[in-house]
This record gives C-alpha cells, sequence and structure tokens, in this order.
C-alpha cells in the first residue's frame, strides 16, 4: 500500500509568489500535532508533566483538554514523553489537523476580521491560546510572538480556511507560501 | 438573543460560537418510570417567555456543555455555569 502525503492547501499555493510580504502567511510542513486529554481527577499533573516536555509547545483547548504542537524533527522524543504522562489520554493528531504561522505588523488586525477572540495584549498576551471560531471554522490560535500567530485547524477545513484568509488580507497585501 | 456569552473556560465570546441544545429544566426520569413521564420528559416542552434556563454547546470553542440562564424578552444573560459544575451542585 501507498501512502501519498499532500499537504491539504498544496494545490492552492501552487502559484503564490515565493518572496514573502511585510504580512506572510507561512504553511509549515514540518508539524507535528497531539491532543491531550487529562482524565478525570488528574488534571494538575497533568498540566505539570506538558510542562516539563522540551522542545513542545502545549496549547489550552478546553477545560482537561490540550493540543501540543512540535517540529517533526523532535516529534519522536515528545511522543514518548506524552505516552509517558500518567493519567492522560494522548491521540496523534499531525495528519488531522494543519497549523498555519500568521506574522506580520497587521496580523492582529487581520485576524480580528475573522475572529471574535479578544486580542488585545493585556488579554491575550505572548504564550496564550484559545479555541475559537476563526474564519467561519473551529480552530486553536495561539500567540507565539508580539506579531505571530499560530491557527491551528482540522485538515478538511484548511483549504477553506486559507481561502478566506488570503481574501481576508488583501487589504495588508498578505502573502502566503509553505515553510519547512 | 442574548449575542455575548460568557463561557466559563472561554471567556466572552459570540453567540455564534455556541450550539443552543433545548431547555435545561426537563428532570430524565427513572428508567422504570411510567410512559407518561418519558413521553413528557422527550415531547412535551413549555413555551416560557421571561427568564429562562436552556443547555448551551459551545461547539467552536471548549466543547463543553453550559447551563445559560437567559432572559428572552431582554436578552439579559444571567448566568452561565458548565453543565457538570452546576450538576454536582445540584446534587
Amino acid at each position: 500500500m501507498n501512502f501519498v502525503l499532500r499537504h491539504p492547501v498544496e494545490e492552492l499555493l501552487a502559484a503564490a509568489p515565493a518572496e514573502p510580504a511585510l504580512n506572510h502567511l507561512s504553511v509549515p510542513r514540518n508539524r507535528a500535532s497531539w491532543s491531550v486529554l487529562a482524565h478525570k481527577g488528574s488534571e494538575a499533573t497533568v498540566v505539570q508533566a506538558l510542562a516539563a516536555i522540551e522542545g513542545a509547545s502545549v496549547r489550552f483547548c478546553g477545560p482537561e483538554e490540550w493540543l501540543v504542537v512540535t517540529n517533526r524533527d523532535g516529534a519522536g522524543a515528545v511522543a514518548s514523553a506524552l505516552a509517558a504522562i500518567p493519567g492522560a489520554s494522548v491521540v496523534e493528531q499531525g495528519d488531522g489537523r494543519t497549523v498555519f504561522s500568521l506574522a506580520g505588523p497587521d496580523s492582529r488586525a487581520l485576524l480580528a476580521k475573522c475572529t471574535a477572540l479578544d486580542l488585545h495584549p493585556d488579554a491575550f498576551a505572548i504564550g496564550r491560546s484559545a479555541n475559537a471560531l476563526v474564519c467561519h471554522v473551529g480552530g486553536n490560535v495561539a500567540r507565539v510572538a508580539r506579531d505571530t500567530y499560530e491557527i491551528t485547524v482540522m485538515r478538511s477545513f484548511a483549504a477553506s480556511f486559507f481561502s478566506e484568509i488570503c481574501l481576508l488580507g488583501r487589504e495588508f497585501g498578505l502573502s502566503a507560501g509553505f515553510a519547512d | 438573543m442574548a449575542s455575548l456569552i460568557s463561557c466559563p473556560h472561554c471567556g466572552v465570546r459570540p453567540k455564534e460560537e455556541f450550539t443552543i441544545r433545548g431547555d435545561a429544566t426537563p428532570v430524565r426520569p427513572g428508567p422504570d418510570a411510567p410512559e407518561e413521564a418519558w413521553f413528557a420528559y422527550v415531547y412535551l416542552r413549555e413555551n416560557p417567555k421571561g427568564r429562562i434556563r436552556e443547555s448551551w454547546h459551545h461547539t467552536s470553542g471548549c466543547r463543553r456543555f453550559l447551563i445559560v440562564e437567559r432572559d428572552n424578552v431582554t436578552h439579559e444573560v444571567y448566568s452561565v455555569v458548565d453543565a457538570a459544575q452546576a450538576k454536582e451542585a445540584a446534587e
């Protein structure tokens, strides 16, 4: 059996320019992700264990649920660290979720057009993340740097999300391209 | 319609992120309850005006069931609690 690894926005991005503009949507190909759910009563220990994992970004989804995102290089170590957490159920999401990285001085203004999340730095500091409706799709928004947001959506919604955010980004001259 | 809901887990969010699952007041009868009790629980609903209790699902957020107490005349939202916590508090 042959499995072909194809990115969900492969066809939409084929004609995109390679030169990134000031505001840029990069589509990293090398992300791995997991859903982590804490069993009843073990939330505190799971939070501690997740914080101790090196090289992984832990994103809040809801009570007792997190999304762990990392680069594919360190995925093996993170996967075994996650599997060792007592009182947690872990599901690999690498092929189920698609990560987009929105960066640039207008990234907050752009994102504010398509989500109702309060993106003010006081309410959504660097390192914060939340599940919310983004471009009519349920996704996870994480603020990873001052003007950089990572948006994670389900794979089957990735093309819809991508088309809509590119349309919304036209007033800011948003460019898009794959990144490794 | 109340347009902003303060989710206890996610903060203030617009109603578009939620799905209303209906009246939160009917109490599920026991397994040996008579047929009339089950019929009433499954099919019969009041159509109240004013302050109501509803089950809301935060579909695009934390995906938790919430109990929203709101007024369907003034659109005021009185309280939003997680359904699991509301159940624990009632027991």
